[in-house]
């Protein structure tokens, strides 16, 4: 006898039909007063010059903020803020789908502490990003941090790390991607495990290597994971702003967007106001085009790729 | 009634008496929120009066808050907006407007705040008799009304000196910059480092630029002037001689790896007594006089100016400003309890309990203990050049031309190189 569907909005008699609505009501509600109604708030501020505090009148400038944020003179600094954001998207896009795919294929293999191994990787996902640069930050805090002790340990000369301006922007590209690894690993892990073994078995009838099996089964397999993987990646990245405020507070030129924009937020300027919230919105909006952008081309593209395979 | 619709009204109704039991109080106590920067020896006493406090007033419950500065420039403006706080600190009045600023200034945000209605006015009121008139003129007045209580004011930047290590070493506190860094090779030859600081906040290596501004010009007035009207501003020698004198010592001189050390534990490291000198401002005297207690290492140490110029006449005045000040929110609930807290810590017996732990130099007639304080009494303290500076609110990054930009603390590398960009991005904005 087949299974009846239940269609939750059609519960029961009487009120019972608000059930679902009420389950549903906390979430929505916190939904749109906290990530849908701020994000359009947010548009709304870029074109007014609306300040941290509110002792005048907020008036609307137009695009004002955005021809301020292009203007030649004064775009030192954002320059700066948006090499960093491509730099640091591109090296964790990179290097974090690199190892996870690593990972995942190392933890599809039967092995012993296969299990710890995997929840030791996923662990800095659940700890979260603060966690984990904070301790990161004493990891590599040049005195008595245990990464300078082995580094001293072995005849080398102490480092400052990021103190140092050659090393800091590196070590929080480092910190992101262990960060997050493990999280891009479980869908890689979930993409191989779903690739059917007779097609192993048959490339191995056919004398196909490890890397060969690898190159023409697993990694068209996992065209779909590597979509999600490479999305989440890019946005993860281009709106990363906790990992570089714990890490070096934007110090050495480290900023990105999303932090510059956070500055422009939250800077007091000497004798002055500061917290420019109209600006820092319009900033905000330029992030948010950049990143729509660029994740709307990488989807078309690797869409395309997982339609010709 | 079918059960399931039974099952629905009884999870409404307990949601509804959930909510609403949690908007009912305890009775008549009522919360007084008080907000503050992290400072140990501020965060102690204010704690240990609020206990005061709420012994002789049972009815007032004290929510006593505190964050890291950075995170408290961040989060109290909006706590303000949002009228969850009733009384916050912040400095000493300064940065008042001049004639040169022109119209188009952005006022300093406690000045906002009065224009905005959200700083209770204190005229009148009994307890201000407390402190002295001077003080109460040049920190607590604005456009001739009172706004606060200013519990102190401190010097904002100068070197503390370790004595016994510098006796041992058969050297004499430093009068001019020469002896400065001859002292400091000297310490380097024997073992000892020269300088430690706090580099991790960013904000402690910018504030001891004051000291060397008050040591090089007559008048740091005279820079805001220049900055405003056209002027060389901070390509102007004295500005380029500061970064100059300042980079070198944090380039050959200041501990290795200071730019990691945070804010409060750099005291420690200095009480370790390896260590010749500390730049930072007044009150840490009494959080050094502990550490070193602490340690067990024992040591005498003293408080002298930034000695930034090589004519010791220059080297004489400390660069200061007014320190915490209480404001209350006007639209705050319990403005009459607030009121009472302001009376509370501006009895006597409170404040001289409240400042002898701080260590500042006080804005009532008190007796205060403090270990340096003598000795700071008997230099003249100006206002630090931060005191009179209004910034361009639309500049960019560099318009400040914070030595923080510059190796090792930044990446610029040369005093000039930060000079003209900070020019370019003060005179960029409009």
């Amino acid at each position: 006898m087949a299974k009846a569907i239940i269609n939750p909005f059609r519960f029961g008699k009487g009120i019972g039909w608000m059930s679902p609505y009420l389950v549903l009501a906390p979430a929505l509600i916190l939904f749109l007063a906290f990530q849908f109604f701020p994000s359009f708030a947010t548009v709304g501020f870029s074109f007014t010059d609306i300040t941290r505090t509110g002792y005048r009148e907020v008036s609307f400038v137009g695009l004002g903020n955005y021809a301020e944020f292009f203007r030649p003179a004064q775009f030192a600094e954002k320059w700066v803020a948006i090499r960093n954001s491509i730099v640091f998207a591109v090296a964790v896009v990179l290097i974090q789908n690199a190892l996870a795919l690593l990972f995942a294929v190392i933890l599809n293999r039967a092995w012993k502490g296969r299990a710890i191994f995997r929840g030791v990787l996923f662990l800095p996902v659940i700890l979260g990003i603060t966690v984990n640069a904070l301790v990161w930050r004493l990891m590599f805090n040049p005195f008595g941090g245990i990464i300078n002790n082995i580094v001293m340990s072995l005849g080398g000369e102490s480092q400052l790390f990021f103190a140092d301006p050659d090393l800091a922007f590196s070590l929080i590209i480092f910190v992101q991607v262990w960060s997050y690894v493990g999280y891009s690993t479980v869908i890689f892990l979930s993409g191989l495990q779903a690739i059917p073994a007779p097609l192993y078995e048959a490339a191995r009838v056919d004398g196909a290597g490890g890397l060969r099996q690898f190159w023409s089964i697993t990694f068209p397999m996992l065209a779909q994971a590597t979509t999600v993987n490479v999305l989440l990646a890019i946005i993860g990245a281009l709106r990363t702003f906790d990992t570089i405020y714990v890490t070096t507070n934007g110090q050495f030129e480290t900023y990105n967007m999303a932090f510059y924009m956070f500055r422009l937020a939250f800077r007091s300027v000497t004798g002055s106001g500061g917290g420019r919230l109209g600006f820092a919105s319009a900033v905000a909006t330029l992030l948010f085009l950049m990143i729509f952008v660029v994740a709307l081309v990488a989807q078309h593209l690797l869409r395309k790729r997982e339609v010709d395979l | 009634m079918t059960r399931r619709n039974l099952t629905v009204m009884l999870i409404t109704a307990l949601v509804v008496a959930a909510v609403l039991l949690t908007g009912c109080g305890g009775g008549d106590t009522v919360t007084l929120r008080i907000n503050t920067w992290e400072n140990p020896s501020t965060t102690e006493i204010v704690t240990t009066l609020n206990e005061k406090f709420m012994e002789e007033y049972p009815n007032i419950e004290i929510e006593f808050t505190t964050a890291p500065t950075a995170q408290f420039e961040q989060s109290n403006p909006l706590r303000i907006q949002a009228a969850d706080v009733d009384i916050w600190s912040g400095f000493g009045f300064a940065n008042k407007p001049q004639d040169f600023h022109g119209d188009s200034i952005e006022l300093n945000p406690e000045y906002q705040n009065i224009l905005a209605g959200l700083i209770e006015p204190l005229d009148g009121q009994p307890f201000l008799a407390n402190y002295n008139d001077d003080a109460v003129e040049q920190f607590m007045t604005y456009d001739g009304s009172v706004y606060g209580i200013c519990m102190g004011s401190v010097v904002i930047s100068g070197i503390y000196w370790n004595e016994t290590l510098f006796a041992e070493l058969g050297l004499d506190k430093p009068e001019t910059y020469d002896e400065l860094v001859s002292a400091a090779e000297t310490l380097q030859a024997n073992g000892y480092t020269p300088f430690t600081a706090a580099g991790a906040p960013v904000w402690p290596i910018n504030m001891i630029m004051h000291g060397f501004l008050a040591g090089l010009y007559d008048d740091v007035n005279e820079l805001e002037r220049s900055l405003w009207t056209g002027g060389a501003g901070y390509e102007d020698s004295r500005y380029i001689e500061m970064l100059t004198k300042y980079q070198d010592l944090m380039q050959n001189y200041y501990e290795e790896g200071f730019q990691t050390i945070e804010y409060n534990p750099h005291i420690g490291r200095f009480a370790t007594g390896t260590i010749g000198m500390l730049p930072d401002g007044l009150w840490q005297a009494n959080g050094i006089a502990a550490a070193i207690d602490e340690a067990g290492t024992d040591f005498e140490f003293g408080y002298m100016q930034v000695p930034a110029s090589d004519n010791p006449a220059d080297n004489q005045a400390y660069a200061g400003k007014g320190d915490l000040m209480w404001f209350v929110h006007a639209k705050s609930k319990v403005k009459e309890e607030a009121i009472q807290w302001l009376e509370f810590m501006s009895r006597p017996e409170n404040y001289t309990e409240f400042v002898n732990a701080v260590g500042w130099l006080p804005t009532q007639p008190v007796e205060v203990e403090n270990p340096i304080l003598s000795e700071v009494s008997q230099f003249p303290i100006e206002l630090a050049f931060e005191q009179v500076h209004i910034g361009r609110a639309t500049a960019g990054e560099y318009a400040s031309a914070f030595p923080q930009y510059l190796t090792p603390m930044g990446t610029i590398e040369s005093p000039q190189q930060l000079a003209q960009r900070a020019m370019a991005d003060w005179n960029a904005a409009e």
